[in-house]
Formats: C-alpha cells, structure tokens, sequence
C-alpha cells in the first residue's frame, strides 16, 4: 500500500515545510541549531516528530503529585541538553521563606544534589538557585533562561502567568536553553507556551506484601481494595521489579498528542527504557467490574 | 628570602663606632625601664635583654663610654622602610609582614612569600622578607644574590643574616639558626618543592611562635621541632590553638602565605562629592555610572579586574548606606559593573528609597574595588559562541544572579563523604561576599568560597573523622538510591505497622492514606555521639500502592516514623 519513494519523500519535504511554515506563522523562530535533543529516553524521542526535543524551547512535565518520577525524567532531559559543557540551573523554588533564613536553613522540600549525581549530572556544572519570593523565582528563571552558557533550566513552578510563560518561552528561544518545568497535573489543559507538554505517572503492578486474604480488603477503603484485586490479577511473570512510569505525550507543536509509552528504569545504568512486556490492555476494563463483587459479598 | 639585621641597635643613628655598646630602653607596665635592644659590645659587657635599665647601664658603663636611648619603635620603622627601598633593587616585592591565605591569587604572585605579620613578640620587625623566585639567576646564583645582599646591607651599616628558602617560615627559621654572616641554607635553596625544609633536629625557636608557647612547650620537654612534630596534630591543636599548626604547615609549605608589600597596592577607588546633597535617585544612578566608569578604567590599565566591589552612599540624617557586589570571575567591564551595581541599588531602593525618598540627601558617592584579581588574557574569537564566550555569560549570570537574590542564594553542591544524608554535601556560594573573609578563605579562580552550614566545631570534627575517606560514594551507585528532593527538616509520619522492626503498611501525608505496596530496606544510618545529636535511622524505599515512591526512616531513638524524601 505505500507509495513509492520518490513520491513518499515528496510528501515528507513537503510537510516539513508546511510545518516550518506553520511555526512561522505561530511566532516560533526556529533556532540556529535546530538539531533535535534527546529527551534522555529512546522511547520518548519517538514519540516527538523531530525525533526529540528542541534547543530554545519550553518542556512542561505535569505529574499528578510528589515522588512520581517526573523530576527524574526531567533530569534525564537536561543531562543530554548540558552535554557539551553548559551549566545546568536548578530552581530551587521550594524554599521560599524570608531572606533572614541562611540559605542551609530547613526548607520544605529541596533539591538534593547527591541524587542528582547518581543520575549522571555532572556536580561541577550544576548551579542551584534559592529565590526568596515568587518575583525573584520569575527573573531568576528568566536571566536563566536568558544566558547562553546554560543548557537547560530545572525548575518546579505551579503558578505562572500566560504572560509570564510566554515571557520565559521568549528568553528561551534567546538564550536558546531547554527550560524543563516541572508542574501540576490539575494544569492540564491550561493555556501553555511550552513545545511540548508530558504527563508522567506512576504505575503499579504489584501485589502488595502484607495484603493476604479478604479479611484485610474489606477493612481498607473501596479504591484501594480495587487497586488490591486488579494487580492481583496480574500475572506474576509480568510483576516486575523496578520503577515503572506511563508517560503519555498530551500536546506537541508540530504533531500529534496522545500517545503514551510505559517505562521502566533499568537502575544501574540510570536509563529509563519501554518496558518490553508491557501489552496496552494489559488491564482490561471486565476485570475491573469482576473485582468488585468480593467487595460486594463481604 | 630573608634579611634579618642582627640587632635593632642599627636602625638607631649610626654615628658611633661599633664597638661602643648601645643600648635602647623602653617601659614596661609592671617592671619599670627595660632594656629592650643591644648591640654586641653591650652583651659582651653583661647586658641581656629584658634587664632593668639601671642595671644594664652600669654594667655597661664599667668599661668606658656607651650609648643609652630610649627605644622608638617609629624611628625603627622607618629606618626599616628606608632598607626595604634599598632592597628593591634585589626584588620586586619586599615587606615585612605576611599574609596567610588568600592575597597570593589577588596580588597574582604565588609561592615564596611573606611573612610575619607585626611580630606576635619582641619590639617591632625585625626582618625583611624579600620574594627572590626566579631572581637568583639574574645575580649569577641565589649564593651570590644572598652575597650581594649581605653587602649591600653592611654598606649601609647593618649587619644582616640572609637565608633563601622555599617557604617564607623556613627562610626565618633558616636566619635564626645560623650562627652569623649570612648562608643559604642548604637543605632549602633549591627552588623546587622536593627541597622542602626536613624536620632535622632545628631549635623550636625557629617557628614564629610566641614565647608563651615556646615556654610552655619547653617546660613539658619538648624544645626541638621533631620533637613537635610527633605529637599529634588534633591534641597540639586543642592544646595551643590554630597558631602552632599554621606556623608549622607554613614553615613546610602546606599553608599559604605571602609576602605583604611595604608599598602598598594601589587602590582602585572613585569618589563623588555633591556640592549640593542631591535626593532624586536618577541623580545617584548618574554619579555610580560615572564613578563604575573610573574604576573601571583605572583597573583596566593595570590588567586587574575587580572581585569585589564596595559602594559607599552617604545619607546627610540617615547614615551611610552600603552597597557589596561580589563577582564570580573578575571583571573591568565598565557596563557590567554597573549593572551589577544598578541591581543592588534597586534592591536598596525597595528596602528604603520606597519609604522615604532615600534616607537623605546623598552628599558623598564612594566606589572602591576592595579585591582585585588579575584580569585574564584573552584572544579575540572570530566565531560567536566558543566555548569562552560560554564561559563568559555564564559568569555575567551568575554575577547578576548573585547581585539580585543575595550570595547566599546562588549555590553549587560539592559532595562531601558524609553518609548523613543532610550532610552529604556542602554549599559553596558562587561568588565571593563578606562572609568570607579575605584572609581566611582560599580564592580559587573558578569556584566560590565554601560554604557550610554546620558549626565549626562538627565540620572540624567531621573533617577529622570522615573526609579522608574518598568521597562521593553515592554516585557510584543505583540511582534510587538517593531521592531528588529532600525533607529538611524530616517530616513527622502517621503510620501504620506490622511488623516491629519493619516498614510501615500505612501511612499519611499530603491529605491522603498511601498504602505501601512494595518496600526496599532497611538502610540504617548512625553517626557517632561526637558529632552533636546522635543520629539512628533505619531508612526505607517505599512504594505507594500507586505507584509513588518516597524515602521514609523510623528514629530508633524516639521510634516515630519520619518521611524525608520523594524520589
């Protein structure tokens, strides 16, 4: 059914250019080195049509709340972005607190830095920020993602203004960095001057250890005894050790959303992979109305 | 090199022979009139130092005719300063005095140098220490340069001890020890570290240290330096303080020191002085701009860029207000140390200028570049965007960042070996600031100064106990091992357990009951009681029935569960 090649390329150059042309009527400039950047995992540069991320340009990563692996996978991105001896720039947003405080003072959450090491980022170039209010977090993101000599910006900011955001895309594109913003899930569908816009969120598969029997399913809450029955009906080949995120691609410019890949972590490389035995109904929707009925006996 | 005139008698008038004993007095609180300084002929007629005046001049006066003066120690400066003019000839930085640490880089000279800073003991300097690296050659030899020297000295009537050594402590050891005339000591003379001062069996005169220290060290046996140098370094220093262990590190070379030149460095400073106090703030920005502008230009012609900058506005009722910019690499550019000092300025204007237009009139404007290093060198690029151009903005950033949020706010990580994991590294800020003194910190040119929040007293203990164990143990291993963000200080947990000893089935945080569905651990942490608090956590990796992972540890002191991580 495919046509031939001469005929295919055609229509490949052509839409490039309708693409390009596109961008340029949306505002983007297209950067000097418009080679893509690798998101850090294989699968997910698949999913992108330029087969990966692009310099001068805004990332948002939406995660439905701490601890799920999207600081991680952030950072995987900025490792490759920081690669030719940029400097790398952590926003450090959590510490708001007055200015009286030094700055090793206790602060909610912080970024920790020896993790960060494990995950490959080079300590030397890494340049952590602790902006006292929400005015100094905007200009310091801003100057960040201003300067030329840093690859890319980490940084967890709920709040932005469209303005605002569409200030930093612009400082982007200046300073051509990779600006990786770490947000709130609840912002999905919100207006967003980022290129590209991932949801990551965790995924269980696992028995829980202590769960033994009905008598302790009926005393926990109905989601959770849910939860229980579904991944009990996992097999156990597909129970797998390590960390699993289902990263689904919501918006993109130039292509198409709505995609989703499931990784896992291979913990001694410090790469995230597809998980190879993962089947897209894995979870079929029959098994979840057959869960209920032991709720329903007890 | 060192040149140490044997006695101050010397720097008194010099019109009576010398054989004729001379003597200076002084008061002492306590004892009345003391002799403080003598010539030769004095001592050969009885005279010691520190001997009642009385005493001292009848002993003196027993064979003849003598000189008795009282002792001004300005007069002695200044016939020291006249020698060290006449040194000049010999190096191109003489002094008397030292600088431990820092200035080496600053001033751009490194190694051989300095000295002592106004003698801890005694009456005044008594030496000169000239920096004669690579200066030997030009005299036919570092012997013959300390010839010249000795020559040169006795021509002006002084008698000088002259020894060349690697370290500035092992050149003033060396003239202490000779026995007259001059030498160059030979363990020492060779410009090369492997010549370092040994430990050979030298008086411990030969440190510059009090003579407190010297008494007491002597009344506990311990009289010849590798006697010292035996005993071990954490009790020496708890003992007789920090002093000791700095003489001896800079009489080996392993601490830092510089010669202090007599004259001093020129000042890179600009003042403005309003005939009428102005109070607009656009006025002010105009007279920094021109004043950034001078400094600039005045550090540019000495190839020095400036590191820090003070900025001095004085206020008629209000009092002076100051302004510091610290920079992360020096710079003479006139445009960035403005913007550096327009940012300071605007954060100055929202503390005070909001409220009352400024605290006052502005009468005076003083710009200075307390610290200053020099600039480097730089070849044009033909193509934008190489790597020092890189380098460059990003150092601009980092200044602006610096200058805006506050020195303490712009930080890079170094990890230390400490398995705490609060502590498992240290800030350094990324420019240098008041804080950090000058001479207590060693200025490297590409990172900042350290900064750590702990006491003094835990990081010298732990410096002790830990950091000789090669660090970063954590990169090597398994990502997770570690979670990216970090309670500080730990969360309190509800939980629910099972097992005593094991992890918990449930717990809350954040509004919501995780369930644990998978867990790895336990890791336990202990530090020892040496370091404040004991700590004993045993930690664990868990992993929500939803797939979240957060780091949790129980404190087997109090046994409450704590939540200090999420990965």
């Amino acid at each position: 059914m495919n046509p031939p090649a001469p005929v295919r390329e055609a229509q490949q150059a052509l839409v490039a250019t309708l693409r390009r042309e596109v961008g340029r009527l949306e505002g983007v400039r297209p950067p000097e080195d418009d080679r893509p950047l690798s998101t850090g995992v294989e699968a997910l540069d698949r999913l992108l049509p330029a087969g990966g991320l692009r310099r001068g340009t805004l990332v948002e990563y939406l995660s439905p709340g701490s601890g799920c692996g999207a600081p991680a996978l952030a950072l995987a991105a900025a490792r490759e972005a920081c690669r030719p001896g940029r400097a790398l720039v952590v926003l450090d947003c959590s510490s708001r607190r007055s200015r009286e405080r030094p700055a090793t003072e206790s602060r909610a959450t912080g970024f920790y830095p020896p993790a960060a090491a494990a995950w490959g980022i080079d300590l030397s170039r890494l340049l952590i920020l602790r902006p006292a209010n929400e005015a100094d977090a905007l200009w310091a993101l801003d100057q960040a993602l201003r300067c030329p000599g840093v690859g890319a910006v980490w940084a967890a900011c709920d709040r932005l203004d469209v303005r605002d955001f569409r200030r930093l895309q612009l400082a982007a594109e200046t300073g051509g960095t990779l600006g990786l913003l770490l947000r709130e899930g609840r912002l999905r569908g919100q207006p967003t001057w980022a290129d590209v816009q991932w949801r990551v969120s965790p995924r269980c598969r696992e028995r829980p250890l202590w769960r033994s029997g009905r008598a302790d399913s009926t005393s926990s809450p109905r989601g959770s005894a849910l939860a229980d029955h579904r991944c009990a009906a996992v097999p156990a080949s597909l129970t797998h050790p390590t960390w699993r995120l289902r990263v689904e691609l919501l918006r993109c410019r130039g292509g198409a959303g709505g995609q989703s890949v499931v990784l896992e972590l291979d913990e001694t490389a410090a790469t995230w992979r597809e998980a190879t035995d993962h089947a897209p109904h894995s979870l079929p929707v029959a098994a979840e109305l057959a869960d209920s009925a032991p709720v329903r006996r007890a | 090199m060192h040149l140490s005139p044997s006695n101050k008698v010397h720097f008194a008038p010099l019109m009576h022979p010398t054989h004729t004993p001379i003597l200076l007095h002084a008061r002492d609180p306590r004892r009345g009139e003391l002799v403080v300084a003598c010539s030769d002929a004095a001592l050969a007629r009885g005279v010691r130092l520190n001997m009642p005046l009385a005493e001292a001049a009848a002993l003196a006066q027993r064979g003849g005719a003598c000189v008795i003066q009282p002792h001004d120690p300005a007069a002695d400066l200044a016939a020291l300063t006249r020698l060290a003019e006449h040194c000049e000839r010999f190096s191109p930085l003489v002094g008397w005095q030292t600088v431990e640490g820092s200035k080496a880089a600053t001033n751009g000279r490194g190694g051989q140098g300095s000295g002592v800073g106004g003698r801890e003991w005694g009456v005044g300097p008594d030496c000169l220490f000239l920096d004669v690296r690579g200066i030997g050659v030009l005299f036919g030899g570092e012997e013959a340069l300390a010839r010249e020297v000795v020559a040169e000295t006795s021509r002006l009537g002084y008698e000088a001890r002259v020894a060349i050594a690697e370290t500035i402590g092992a050149a003033w050891a060396g003239t202490r020890v000779q026995g007259s005339g001059f030498g160059v000591q030979e363990n020492a003379e060779a410009p090369t570290d492997s010549r370092l001062p040994t430990p050979a069996p030298l008086p411990l005169a030969v440190l510059r240290i009090p003579p407190e220290t010297l008494d007491l060290l002597s009344q506990l046996g311990v009289t010849q330096l590798d006697q010292l140098l035996a005993l071990p370094r954490e009790s020496l220093r708890s003992r007789f303080g920090e002093r000791l262990l700095l003489r001896i590190d800079q009489f080996f070379g392993r601490a830092q020191e510089t010669i202090a030149a007599h004259r001093p460095p020129p000042q890179f400073a600009a003042e403005w002085v309003l005939e009428y106090p102005a109070e607009r703030r656009e006025v002010v920005e105009q007279i920094l701009e021109q004043l950034a502008l001078r400094v600039a230009r005045a550090l540019a012609d000495r190839r020095e860029g400036a590191v820090q900058l003070h900025c001095r506005l004085d206020c008629a009722p209000g009092g002076p207000l100051f302004l510091e910019v610290g920079l992360f690499r020096p710079s003479a550019e006139p445009g960035h140390l403005w913007d550096l000092l327009r940012m300071q300025l605007e954060q100055a204007a929202l503390c005070c200028w909001g409220r009352a237009a400024l605290r006052g009139p502005v009468g005076r404007v003083t710009l200075e570049a307390r610290l200053t290093a020099p600039l480097e060198n730089r070849q044009g690029e033909l193509f934008a965007g190489g790597e020092h151009e890189i380098e460059r903005q990003l150092a601009l950033f980092i200044d602006r960042c610096s200058s805006r949020l506050g020195a303490d706010a712009v930080l890079r990580p170094e990890l230390t070996a400490d398995p705490l994991p609060e502590r498992a590294m240290k800030w350094k800020q990324g420019v240098r600031s008041r804080g950090s003194g000058v001479g207590r910190q060693k200025w490297k040119a590409a990172l900042g100064t350290e900064y750590s929040g702990r006491s003094t007293k835990s990081r010298r203990r732990s410096a002790a106990s830990s950091d000789s164990r090669p660090p970063t143990p954590d990169s090597q291993r398994s990502p997770l091992h570690r979670p990216l963000a970090l309670y500080d200080p730990p969360l309190s947990l509800h939980t629910l357990s099972v097992v005593p000893d094991g992890p918990p089935v449930k717990f809350d945080f954040g509004g919501e009951r995780h369930t644990v569905s998978r867990h790895w651990g336990p890791e336990r942490i202990e530090t020892g009681w040496w370091r404040g608090r004991s700590v004993r956590r045993d930690y664990w990796r868990v992993e929500t029935a939803s797939g979240r992972r957060f780091w949790l540890f129980r404190s087997l002191q109090e046994g409450t569960w704590h939540l200090h991580g999420e990965f």
